[in-house]
């Protein structure tokens, strides 16, 4: 998982948005139209995700886990409804959005759960119980 | 090409690659750009958040309607100011750390939180009075209706 390190202002204002629109390649390295918002944190227990997802029908959010790689994916406005009129100004993106993170291994992939709240998707990864320390004497000679 | 010059020219690269992925980005988000003010509790002030968020908005004109979509993820509904002048749209708010759930520490953190404003420009006069908002799956939508002054005339053609 990548840590968060300080960047000047500027950097970082760039990285934050840039992978909210559709620049290519330079910037970050992400697929779909758009790439929703994360705050991760880290517990003894497990992981919190949490992901912006503004306007996205929680049945068409998928989130997976598999081979310790956290994939959040789906579309906003896929069918549209409600197109009807004149459009003024459009600054909201639609289509597919992705977004993935590598856990570490001792994610429990049937442990997860999700939930979306006000076009905010929670999503909870248990760690699982790793193996039982060993300690190994060392013999003075 | 020696060592130098090929390291010369990655760098120029990169520069350009990212001068023009600003260049792109500020084309589309310089409107929608907000700056988010810590609120000023513990939380909001020790964790290094994001002080930055886009406020995505559409505009859409309907026969004698506007209505407006702003993608404000997280908020509840009593956390919007919103105020209308003739032909503009300001919305005003705030995302409160409070809301979320936080186990331990943050290894990743983009989300901004604090209060918040945008003015969205309306391509013309609107009713102030005629004002209703709702809030659904993070996005507010906000409707007004056409000023008179700004409804389509009817023009009766004669006999």
């Amino acid at each position: 998982m990548n840590q968060l390190t300080p960047f000047n202002a500027l950097n970082e204002l760039h990285r934050e948005l840039s992978h909210m629109f559709d620049i290519p390649k330079s910037a970050t390295a992400v697929h779909g139209n758009w790439s929703p918002l994360v705050d991760i944190s880290e517990s003894e227990t497990g992981y919190t995700v949490v992901a912006d997802l503004p306007g996205v029908k929680p049945e068409d959010v998928e989130v997976s886990l598999h081979n310790n790689v956290l994939t959040i994916r789906g579309e906003r406005n896929a069918k549209t409804h409600d197109e009807s009129g004149r459009v003024r100004r459009r600054e909201r993106v639609r289509g597919a959005f992705l977004r993935q993170f590598t856990l570490p291994a001792h994610a429990d992939e049937e442990g997860i759960q999700a939930k979306a709240t006000n076009g905010v998707l929670e999503i909870r990864i248990p760690k699982a119980a790793t193996a039982k320390q060993v300690s190994i004497a060392v013999n003075e000679e | 090409m020696g060592g130098l010059d090929s390291l010369t020219h990655n760098l120029k690269d990169t520069v350009d690659q990212l001068a023009e992925g600003w260049q792109e980005f500020w084309h589309k988000a310089r409107a929608a750009l907000t700056h988010y003010t810590p609120t000023g509790d513990r939380e909001s002030s020790s964790d290094q958040g994001s002080r930055w968020g886009v406020l995505s908005a559409d505009v859409r004109e309907l026969v004698d309607q506007v209505e407006v979509h702003v993608e404000a993820p997280g908020m509840d509904t009593g956390d919007f100011e919103i105020s209308v002048d003739r032909q503009s749209l300001r919305i005003r708010g705030t995302k409160y750390y409070e809301n979320e759930r936080k186990d331990g520490r943050y290894v990743i953190k983009e989300r901004a939180f604090g209060s918040f404003e945008r003015m969205i420009p309306l391509p013309f006069a609107v009713d102030e009075k005629s004002a209703s908002a709702s809030y659904r799956k993070g996005v507010l939508e906000v409707t007004l209706n056409k000023h008179p002054s700004a409804q389509p005339r009817r023009i009766v053609v004669d006999a």
